[in-house]
């Protein structure tokens, strides 16, 4: 059977530009605070849900799904880290605390998502139709999902170099201390990051949603790659979460084509994502990072 | 003179340990005043506890004739007083430039860029390598560009943690050298210092720290001459 390698190649875009949406908001935090926030993969679900809210429940244009998403999902991320974080953080809990609460919290949010919401899987009811560009098919959702991350890609690296919060973001991340007797309000910039990656957790979830399905279980289905490529990034690293993204998402794509050739389920594209955490690990536990130097 | 900055009866340490006890130290605008002592003395924990990076357990901090005890580390940058780690003192994923512009963070006026360029004046070392990340510099460059942070904000006061420490021989005058132009420009200086020969020289006023308590404290001059002072508590040999 022949391979259609740019439709491959193609399809590792799709997937790196999810990945890479949803993961600058955990890897700028993770950089912050400190500690990996697991109630990330529910900011994505939520994100999802509020595009079913929106375009099944109040019949509105998958448009709005998207301001919505944004607003709710940056909402949230921004009352989770002043409400459960900053306030534990202040009582004396330290990073491993910290991220327990992260898992508490990501647990009351799915089991209210679930209650509100049902727990078998739905969908937008939207149908994205596929078409030919030239050798590949498409569909206007995935080039709209590339082109959200092009612009994404664009936007943070003009703000982590351009603006005063984006610098402020790399030094708070690169030395938390220093950035303190800089006079930096770490505070705020704690808080913007917090509330700009919810946010951006939930496009992505939204995305995921309307390209696949969505159930309470979404975020968590996606947490394990997005960690992936935060690892494999380098922790804290925008330009480290970009070439990681598509990294990973070339590597799940061309293990799809070797599980399909050798007659295997792709159920196991899961494992391709692990196998990579696992390797950066063992081999380059600071990540791809260093390679680019800047956050 | 009259002291801009003055710490009177300090105690402070970290959690729930003292590691000084009672120390005075004041400083006025236009001197280098050095804090010495040995290793594990309680010279950096003192200048800590002064902006908050460490506990102050009890004692007054005083600015410009303003009482700023309990002071955050944030607020007194704000103030016009700016503190040097001794260690992790620039940024190292930004570059050259952009730990000028984070130095300048808490500014709103329009003169940062002039400032800028005076910093560069004052640093040509630096201003040949605006674009370098800072975690490329050597150990002096680093140590200038940390100092050159800490001046965007024209503080009044200055306070460096042994700024010499780690550095090559060579690297040394050309550190103080700066040291002494932003003395010049009315800058008070404190500096915390391991180095005592040094430290003693090119400050005006120093107090030596033992085990946490001053012991000595006085004219760096006499000092330097005073053979016994240095014996016994400097361990400098006569």
């Amino acid at each position: 059977m022949g391979v259609n390698w740019a439709q491959v190649l193609f399809n590792s875009a799709v997937t790196g530009s999810l990945y890479l949406i949803a993961a600058v908001g955990l890897t700028l935090t993770y950089g912050l605070s400190g500690f990996p926030n697991f109630a990330y993969a529910e900011f994505m679900t939520l994100g999802a849900y509020m595009g079913y809210f929106v375009v099944r429940q109040l019949g509105f244009d998958v448009y709005f799904a998207f301001i919505a998403a944004f607003l709710a999902c940056g909402i949230l991320g921004a009352l989770a880290y002043r409400g459960v974080f900053r306030f534990l953080a202040n009582r004396g809990a330290n990073k491993i605390h910290l991220m327990v609460g992260s898992i508490a919290l990501g647990f009351v949010i799915r089991y209210i998502i679930g209650d509100i919401w049902g727990w078998p899987a739905t969908t937008f009811g939207i149908r994205w139709p596929g078409f030919d560009i030239g050798p590949l098919r498409v569909t206007d959702l995935w080039l709209a999902l590339i082109f959200t991350a092009l612009v994404l890609a664009v936007i943070m690296h003009l703000l982590l170099t351009r603006t005063k919060t984006g610098k402020a973001i790399r030094g708070i991340s690169s030395n938390p201390e220093l950035a303190l007797a800089s006079g930096i309000n770490i505070e705020r910039v704690t808080l913007v990051t917090w509330a700009g990656g919810a946010a951006l957790a939930g496009i992505a979830g939204l995305f995921w949603g309307a390209i696949a399905s969505l159930s309470p279980l979404l975020g968590w289905a996606m947490i394990l790659p997005v960690f992936a490529v935060t690892i494999l990034g380098g922790i804290g690293s925008f330009y480290g979460v970009l070439a990681a993204a598509f990294i990973i998402g070339l590597a799940e794509n061309i293990g799809v084509v070797a599980l399909t050739q050798l007659g295997l389920s792709t159920e196991y594209r899961m494992a391709i994502a692990f196998i990579i955490l696992i390797v950066t690990l063992i081999l380059r536990p600071q990540g791809l990072a260093k390679a680019f130097r800047r956050t | 003179m009259e002291s801009i900055f003055v710490a009177e009866d300090i105690v402070a340490g970290y959690e729930d340990v003292e590691i000084v006890h009672n120390v005075s130290v004041e400083v006025a605008g236009g001197e280098i005043v050095a804090i010495i002592g040995p290793n594990g003395s309680g010279k950096s924990t003192l200048v800590k506890s002064l902006l908050g990076f460490a506990r102050l357990f009890h004692g007054q901090v005083l600015y410009d004739g303003r009482n700023i005890t309990g002071i955050t580390p944030d607020r007194a940058v704000t103030l016009g007083i700016n503190y040097v780690p001794q260690i992790n003192n620039v940024f190292v994923n930004l570059t050259v430039a952009e730990n000028l512009e984070l130095g300048a963070y808490t500014r709103k006026d329009g003169n940062i860029k002039a400032d800028m360029a005076e910093v560069y004046r004052l640093f040509p070392e630096l201003a040949a390598r605006k674009k370098a990340w800072a975690g490329n510099l050597s150990g002096g460059e680093r140590q200038m560009l940390a100092i050159a942070r800490a001046m965007m904000t024209n503080p009044k006061v200055l306070l460096l943690d042994e700024p010499l420490a780690s550095l090559a021989p060579k690297a040394i005058s050309p550190i103080f050298k700066k040291v002494k132009r932003i003395r010049d420009n009315g800058t008070a200086v404190v500096i915390v210092e391991q180095n005592v020969k040094r430290a003693l020289e090119i400050s005006h006023r120093c107090y030596v720290l033992v085990d946490g308590r001053c012991v000595l404290e006085g004219d760096s001059k006499s000092i330097l001459s005073d053979e016994d002072a240095k014996q016994r508590f400097l361990g400098l040999k006569a």
